[in-house]
């Protein structure tokens, strides 16, 4: 038992420090960005105000891609080297991932209506993430669904593993089709296609929800860990 | 920032602010929750 | 060796999963496209009536609005072939010569395509007005 406990131990050891961090990172970045992106950024030449629906559309879609590629990596930890940090991590994270595609769903369609002039289309990157909204609804359900934690976490890590074939194919949707939705502005070869008094506040956002995550990830593993703990101390026959 | 589109705007803004709010709140009060049971 | 053997089953099975998902997406390619492009239309030889959805650019120039009614026809390109579309109804907001449409309906007996809804199509592109200008400004004096 000890032994099993050794990672989750040091694990709360690091997030002493990095948590505190990441809260003053997510409440500057966050500020930052709300008032570039609302105050100080310029309008779009084509889309005139509409623009700022991206500071946040964009940075959620790409926490979205992020934390699920982050659960499967964690899962294939998990069930390869039975690390329990890494089990617990996607279980702690998948509620969040789940909020950032909604939010990038819900803010796309809202800008949508009126560039588009559609609120939804069934074009390959729109139903792409679609599906990973309900892949991780899914993921959740099934971790719930067994009274044995363990054989939950166990059957959601294959979920995860499976689903993350849909990653690439929301990334490169706009490259590989024909979509209504316009391809990457920020590539990693190329200049961005995006003004610098823009970028500004696209990154900001960026910088606040990824440490805003880190914060509410962290706090959530701090409580699956205590979780396990009380389990077992129960089980064990008297606190 | 002219006025233009402001139900967009906002309605995005907000409701991403208020999902936010909500996971934060929800993460640190099951928190404050597994703290206080007995045993921790 | 537990280890070994649970890291290589899951490897294989994402392994096949992968090929199995690549290989039916390639097979899919035209149901999954949203729109086709006049080039593509033209190959495809669509029959009159038949619904589906064209995209491309507005062509600079060629969008016509008749007076008192909310008809317009415009040419949309896609650098190779053209088309020409007409369409009654309320714009988007995006829609102007030089900006990408994809428009619903099908192709009349004249090879016409009479659109029954306009959705606007942008590009990666963004930048504040000024910036545009003087990038236009820019391409016009090389141009000279």
């Amino acid at each position: 038992m000890m032994k099993r406990f050794a990672n989750p131990r040091r694990f709360l050891e690091l997030v002493k420090w990095v948590q505190p961090i990441a809260v003053v990172i997510a409440v500057t970045a966050l500020a930052l960005g709300l008032y570039t992106g609302l105050v100080t950024s310029p309008d779009d030449y084509q889309q005139g105000s509409s623009v700022r629906i991206m500071y946040i559309h964009v940075p959620a879609a790409w926490m979205a891609l992020f934390i699920y590629t982050s659960m499967a990596a964690a899962a294939f930890v998990g069930l390869v080297w039975k690390h329990i940090v890494a089990e617990l991590y996607a279980k702690a994270a998948a509620p969040l991932g789940a909020a950032f595609t909604f939010i990038c769903l819900v803010t796309g369609s809202l800008w949508g209506k009126p560039m588009w002039g559609a609120w939804w289309v069934w074009d390959a990157r729109l139903t792409s993430a679609l599906i990973l909204f309900f892949l991780y609804l899914g993921y959740m359900a099934l971790v719930d669904a067994f009274d044995d934690e363990q054989k939950g976490i166990n059957a959601g890590a294959f979920l995860l593993l499976v689903g993350v074939v849909n990653i690439p194919i929301i990334k490169f949707s706009v490259d590989w089709w024909n979509t209504l939705h316009q391809p990457a502005s920020l590539t990693r070869f190329a200049k961005p296609a995006i003004d610098a008094a823009m970028l500004l506040p696209l990154l900001s956002m960026a910088v606040g929800f990824t440490a805003l995550f880190t914060v509410l990830v962290l706090v959530r593993l701090k409580t699956e860990i205590a979780r396990r703990k009380l389990k077992i101390r129960q089980q064990g026959g008297g606190a | 920032m002219n006025g233009d589109y402001f139900f967009y705007i906002a309605a995005a803004y907000g409701l991403c602010f208020v999902v936010l709010g909500a996971m934060t709140l929800l993460t640190f009060v099951a928190w404050k929750k597994v703290r206080k049971e007995p045993g921790e | 060796m537990k280890k070994r053997q649970r890291l290589h089953f899951i490897l294989f099975i994402l392994a096949s999963l992968s090929a199995a998902v690549g290989l039916s997406l390639y097979a899919l390619q035209d149901n999954i496209s949203f729109f086709y492009s006049p080039m593509e239309v033209k190959k495809m030889n669509i029959a009159p009536e038949h619904r589906f959805r064209l995209g491309g650019l507005v062509k600079k120039g060629t969008l016509q609005k008749h007076k008192d009614t909310l008809s317009v026809s415009f040419t949309v390109t896609d650098e190779v072939q053209e088309m020409r579309i007409e369409y009654t109804g309320i714009l988007p907001d995006l829609f102007r010569e030089g900006q990408g449409v994809v428009a619903t309906g099908s192709l009349n007996a004249q090879g016409v395509f009479i659109a029954t809804d306009i959705l606007a199509k942008h590009d990666e592109k963004y930048m504040p007005p000024e910036v545009a200008k003087s990038l236009e400004k820019a391409a016009r004096e090389k141009k000279r």
